[in-house]
């Protein structure tokens, strides 16, 4: 996963950019990008100057809403039942429902990982079944929410507000009760609950996915 | 302390890397590269 973001540049400056993150990524093998376009990035036109060197609107949500959560989010329903990730199992479980939200390919294993506190998954599980997954990435600044996700058939069930109530819990054990995250149309009703909730909005574009890494730029005429 | 609008416009600019995961910091950008699907 590859995010460029907080973009600060003059307008005549937009293409080399372009061409620079481009070649970040293929140093790394790299085949796509989102390029997370905030409220206050520049040059104002920043979108339709990517748009037009190539890239391609975010599907199907090329619009997130960042969201800041200052009190505590709707409760749990009780009958969810919210763990860690820590076994390779609930790790593979995790990653399967991440890849059905999102529309990746089903993983049937993992490569090893390290024990990361700051950086951790969560599973929601209805009646022993894992059926939502999410992430929160935890700092001095509060908590991130990443990849929350829910399976089809599970959804509206409360398996999302369950993990959004752990990770508030898990910064307010830390000190730090705050949660941001970029919030999809189907999660920003729910996020938007708490009367301090409050949002920018941030447009969201990709550098289509190859199969293989990104080529080389072709010389400028 | 980053402001909490800062923090949600650009979360991947301050969350802290996992062991994998490499951010590069320019004046004109950030790139966060992280080898996890799921933290996306």
């Amino acid at each position: 996963m590859n995010v460029a973001q907080r973009f600060r540049m003059r307008a005549d400056e937009v293409g080399a950019v372009r061409a620079e993150i481009h070649e970040l990524l293929r140093a790394r093998g790299r085949t796509s990008c989102t390029w997370e376009v905030g409220t206050h990035a520049t040059p104002g036109n920043l979108v339709e100057r990517l748009l037009a060197l190539g890239l391609v609107d975010d599907d199907p949500f090329p619009l997130a809403v960042g969201m800041v959560l200052t009190e505590e989010p709707l409760a749990a329903p009780p009958s969810i039942e919210v763990r860690e990730v820590h076994t390779d199992e609930e790790r593979l479980a995790s990653a399967r429902i991440a890849a059905v939200a999102f529309g990746s390919p089903l993983p049937t294993e993992l490569p090893p990982r390290e024990a990361d506190g700051n950086n951790v998954e969560y599973l929601a599980l209805i009646g022993g079944r894992p059926v939502a997954r999410a992430s929160g990435s935890f700092s001095e600044n509060g908590a991130s929410l990443f990849g929350g996700s829910t399976l089809p058939e599970a959804r509206g069930q409360g398996g999302y507000r369950a993990l959004v109530a752990a990770r508030w819990a898990e910064a307010v054990r830390r000190g730090t009760p705050i949660l941001v995250t970029q919030a999809s149309p189907m999660s920003r009703p729910i996020l938007a609950q708490p009367a301090s909730a409050r949002s920018a909005r941030s447009a969201s574009c990709s550098t289509p996915s190859a199969p293989e890494p990104l080529p080389p730029e072709l010389p400028r005429p | 302390m980053i402001a909490p609008g800062e923090l949600a416009e650009n979360a991947n600019t301050y969350t802290p890397l996992g062991p994998t995961d490499q951010r590069v910091i320019d004046d004109r950008y950030v790139l966060w590269r992280a080898a996890a699907i799921s933290r996306t």
